[in-house]
């Protein structure tokens, strides 16, 4: 597809809310999120396996009376509305068949998840792994941190986006049937913008959430974070590493409400996006909170430029020179296409 | 050759751009706190939140903003549960933590189990609905939930004993807290409560705090009130 074609079609010009949405973005981000989120639901549901009895089994107590009231009244706002019966309608059964079809729906839950992170048969794969993931989450609330929530809807725009197209099994049998690629490596934003808006959201939510803390006014929170065995990958001396940690706690403080505007700001997004990256690097290493930064981690590569992420995926298209070429073209000409305006602005 | 690449039509790109910016709304409105948040926004950033919730999904999610205890004087670095089982001939096992397992468990530690994750959340909602009641801030519904919390720590561990193969008549649990002191640095342990029940799922779970429910409430006089709107766990 070239520049003309991207300028072409019927009906009148697109606004810019549309052009925003509709635009072409190389499909390069989307590619990864769905390899590093299919990757974190794969890995979690294996790591889980030796603990299945325990949390989720037939006999579990998750399935207790008791625990079941507790998640109904105080829990339920934090689950999908649909899956509610389900889990009620799984609580009903003896405990022997509820096993077996547990046993079932994990498999499934292991094998679709590792099939979306591989690109095979994506979009179904996608779906069925999202289902499952959160219908664990809702037998057992309490065995996750809040991360399980949050990589949902970024796993949605994965599979509502072309992820599946490109770097994957399903592009690989489509390449020996001599079938090429239906976009060139260019893919309708609205996925893509979805994200972006959620991670910013996400920021905003969170930054502000501390604004009137003292632990984090006071920059005593990592500190108290890593005081606690539960969080804290090392055992470390604290009041030796105490004023680091505040440093870094004030660094999240503001960042995080920065981020929320900052990463809409071109000239600023791609240094913001790496700060934030360089936090949950930090915070990875040193505590122990699930998967919560492997998500976000996906989720900024979204900010990044692209061709930095077209470097990761060498095989996927458009290349880098393709995407020079194409910023290039935009610049020279005054050319304000979809495609160099969607990932530029 | 598709235009913009997912529609054809006019008709068909107005309704999806409308779609998005409801959505996109929907996520910004859930998402805007309601201390920064213009007080006409409140009944649609109300909807917004209900919305997302019917579909399970999160605005955001504040770490470390919820779960991590802020005490004054004392940090506390762990939370053990350590239980006991008495069986029918009157000999006594541990049940958890297993042997050799520690609690808490020894440092570099790269990974936390769901067990843990699970009773640990249990354990702090627990102790936050006590606290909550003794510091008046208890809404009615709440001691019934503290008694299902109890509940649901003594019914793990019924299956659990009875998976391991104990023929326990009676139980009891020691929750514990090591302690790290700002003032001298001194490390140190308490107890914090005592549970006891029975293998009889009917008889109930009798619950006892130290030193008193009273100090708990000022030990933890924040968690209780962070359980609102948006407080999250990592």
């Amino acid at each position: 597809m070239n520049e003309t074609h991207a300028q072409s079609g019927a009906g009148p010009p697109a606004g810019p809310v549309e052009r925003w949405f509709l635009g072409l973005v190389p499909v390069h981000a989307m590619v990864l999120n769905r390899i590093i989120l299919g990757g974190v639901l794969f890995l979690h549901a294996a790591f889980r396996i030796p603990e299945f009895g325990v949390l989720y089994g037939g006999s579990s107590a998750a399935w207790s009376a008791p625990y079941r009231d507790f998640v109904r009244d105080m829990l339920a706002p934090q689950i999908p509305l649909p899956l509610l019966p389900v889990v009620s309608l799984l609580a009903k059964l003896e405990p022997e068949p509820r096993q077996l079809l547990l046993l079932g729906l994990y498999a499934g839950l292991l094998v679709s998840s590792l099939a979306f992170a591989l690109g095979l048969r994506t979009r179904a794969a996608g779906w069925l792994c999202l289902a499952l993931h959160l219908l664990f989450y809702a037998i057992h609330p309490f065995a996750d941190w809040s991360w399980a929530r949050l990589v949902a809807p970024f796993t949605l725009y994965c599979i509502l986006s072309r992820a599946g197209d490109y770097a994957s099994l399903d592009a690989r049998s489509r390449r020996r049937r001599g079938v090429a690629a239906p976009s060139g490596g260019w893919v309708a934003a609205w996925p893509m913008r979805l994200l972006q808006i959620h991670v910013a959201a996400m920021y905003f939510h969170a930054g502000f959430a501390r604004i009137d803390d003292p632990g984090w006014l006071q920059g005593d929170v990592l500190y108290e974070a890593l005081a606690q065995t539960l969080f804290s990958r090392f055992d470390l001396d604290l009041q030796l590493w105490r004023p680091a940690l505040a440093l870094l706690s004030r660094g999240v403080f503001l960042l995080e409400p920065a981020a929320a505007v900052l990463l809409w700001v071109p000239r600023a997004r791609t240094l913001c996006a790496l700060a934030l990256l360089g936090m949950h690097l930090v915070l990875e290493l040193l505590t122990n909170v699930g998967w919560w930064n492997y998500v976000m981690f996906a989720g900024l590569l979204a900010f990044l430029p692209p061709g930095w992420l077209a470097a990761l995926l060498p095989g996927v298209p458009p290349g880098r020179a393709a995407l020079g070429a194409a910023a290039q073209v935009g610049l020279q000409h005054g050319i304000r296409s979809q495609r160099v305006r969607s990932w530029n602005e | 050759m598709r235009r913009y690449g997912v529609t054809r039509t006019v008709l068909q790109r107005r309704v999806l751009v409308a779609a998005l910016a409801c959505y996109v709304a929907v996520v910004v409105l859930a998402a805007w706190r309601h201390e920064i948040r213009p007080r006409w926004l409140d009944p649609p950033a109300a909807l917004a939140r209900s919305v997302l919730r019917t579909a399970g999904i999160p605005p955001g999610v504040a770490v470390f903003s919820a779960d991590v205890p802020r005490t004054p004087e004392v940090k506390i670095t762990a939370l053990c549960l350590s239980v006991r089982v008495v069986e029918g001939d009157g000999r006594v096992r541990q049940l958890h933590p297993r042997a050799g397992a520690g609690c808490p468990a020894p440092a570099p530690r790269l990974w936390v189990t769901g067990e843990e994750i699970a009773l640990y959340r249990s354990a702090t909602s627990l102790r936050a609905a006590v606290a909550a009641r003794f510091s008046g801030a208890l809404h009615a519904s709440q001691q019934h939930h503290a008694k299902l919390l109890a509940e649901s720590i003594a019914e793990h561990f019924r299956r659990r004993a009875r998976a391991r193969g104990f023929a326990a008549e009676h139980y009891t649990l020691v929750w514990r807290e090591a302690t790290l002191s700002e003032r001298t640095g001194v490390r140190g342990e308490r107890v914090v409560a005592l549970m006891r029940w029975e293998a009889d799922a009917a008889r109930g779970v009798t619950l006892g705090w130290r030193p008193d429910p009273e100090r708990l409430a000022r030990d933890w006089p924040r968690l209780d009130e962070r359980q609102g709107e948006g407080a999250e766990e990592p």
